[in-house]
């Protein structure tokens, strides 16, 4: 154990993950604990943290799986009351519609599909972005997300 | 308008994680767009709420979560009650010539000391009141039944005087089972990583008083 490096880490990456909870979660008490369960696992794989940069990517990761698992463990649909864009036009009501309906069947899904389509289509990430945080290539985040819409179709779902 | 701003890209942005070409686009797109700036705005209060409640009390990322909450906005006549009765009763626990420990509980409207073995309940408010006998330093933690190891009380300076009450309080969670609650007295500040080691492994000079929790 590294308390020195793990407290930096805390300091530095506890409050954006903690906002990126209530994000998820939609309540303090909720965020509070994932956000402890995040550095409880950041603590566990401390040898494998990397540098700089690319630590948020990496926390980022582990604290969206704890709040999915959070949300599975309560089979919730997730409040996102603070993304949801104003359905000011026809395309953006649609899109609404989507991402609301995205959220439904998310929950539903594998795992491994679970985490690419929340960062793709509720948190708004691009291929790339969502690569670098899952440390996987784009074209698996392209396939990810495409199994994610087969399954979708299957649901009778449709997202955009 | 550009794209929105990711939800990565968003709190990036207020850690100050962009580079300069990516923080001036990030900060164009916010002119353009109040959605982005609101959970921007959002995005910062979190984080501060956080900073205030969580840093500053320098509880670590090492005891598991527990829906303790340190409270410190107690109201003024119950904090009134609470140092009375802790003053009234002999400690919850202490060290011959050494330092003593003052439990006390609020439960609804009644206020009444906290003796080793207790009965306590979900929901019921602790204060800890503490004679240091020329200590300086003080953290206060519990571990559970489970062996898990909490910090309510961050490792700090005593106020002089014979008797000490703490500001903070804290309400029982639901978890049920035995909860041991140890109050670490120290001649210098102690890391968190050095108190939850003392409770978990004993040692330094702490007194300890063991509760039952029922079932809410």
């Amino acid at each position: 154990m590294t308390p020195d490096r793990l407290t930096v880490l805390y300091r530095t990456y506890g409050p954006i993950i903690f906002a990126r909870c209530v994000r998820l979660l939609g309540d303090d008490a909720a965020a509070e604990d994932a956000t402890q369960e995040t550095f409880l696992k950041i603590q566990r794989h401390l040898d494998r943290a990397p540098d700089a940069r690319e630590a948020l990517a990496w926390i980022y990761r582990i604290a969206t799986n704890t709040c999915l698992s959070e949300l599975r463990r309560r089979h919730l649909r997730p409040e996102l009351r603070e993304r949801l864009p104003e359905p000011a036009d026809a395309r953006a009501e649609n899109a609404l519609v989507d991402r609301d309906l995205a959220l439904r069947i998310i929950l539903h899904l594998p795992q491994k599909l679970q985490i690419v389509a929340w960062l793709h289509w509720v948190d708004g990430l691009e291929h790339t972005e969502v690569a670098a945080v899952l440390g996987i290539s784009r074209r698996t985040v392209i396939n990810r997300l495409q199994a994610f819409r087969e399954r979708a179709r299957k649901f009778g779902a449709r997202v955009a | 308008m550009t794209p929105h701003l990711s939800s990565l890209r968003i709190d990036a942005l207020v850690l100050g994680a962009l580079d300069a070409a990516e923080s001036t686009a990030a900060r164009a797109h916010l002119e353009a767009c109040p959605g982005c700036r609101d959970a921007v705005a959002a995005t910062r209060a979190a984080c501060q709420r956080f900073e205030r409640a969580v840093l500053r009390q320098r509880v670590p990322p090492l005891a598991r979560p527990r829906r303790l909450w340190v409270s410190l906005l107690a109201p003024a006549l119950a904090l009134a009650a609470l140092v009375v009765v802790a003053r009234r009763h002999e400690p919850s626990v202490s060290v011959k010539g050494g330092p003593a420990l003052h439990v006390v509980a609020k439960r609804g409207e009644s206020v009444f000391p906290v003796e080793p073995r207790a009965r306590l309940r979900a929901g019921d408010q602790l204060r800890f009141a503490v004679e240091p006998a020329g200590w300086t330093y003080l953290a206060i933690g519990s571990i559970d039944a489970a062996g898990h190891a909490s910090i309510y009380y961050p490792s700090q300076r005593l106020p002089t005087g014979t008797s000490v009450t703490l500001q903070a309080s804290i309400v029982l969670d639901a978890a049920p089972g035995p909860e041991r609650i140890c109050a670490l007295f120290s001649r210098a500040p102690l890391s968190a990583a050095e108190v939850l080691h003392a409770l978990v492994a004993g040692g330094g000079t702490q007194i300890s008083l063991t509760f039952e929790k029922e079932a809410p």
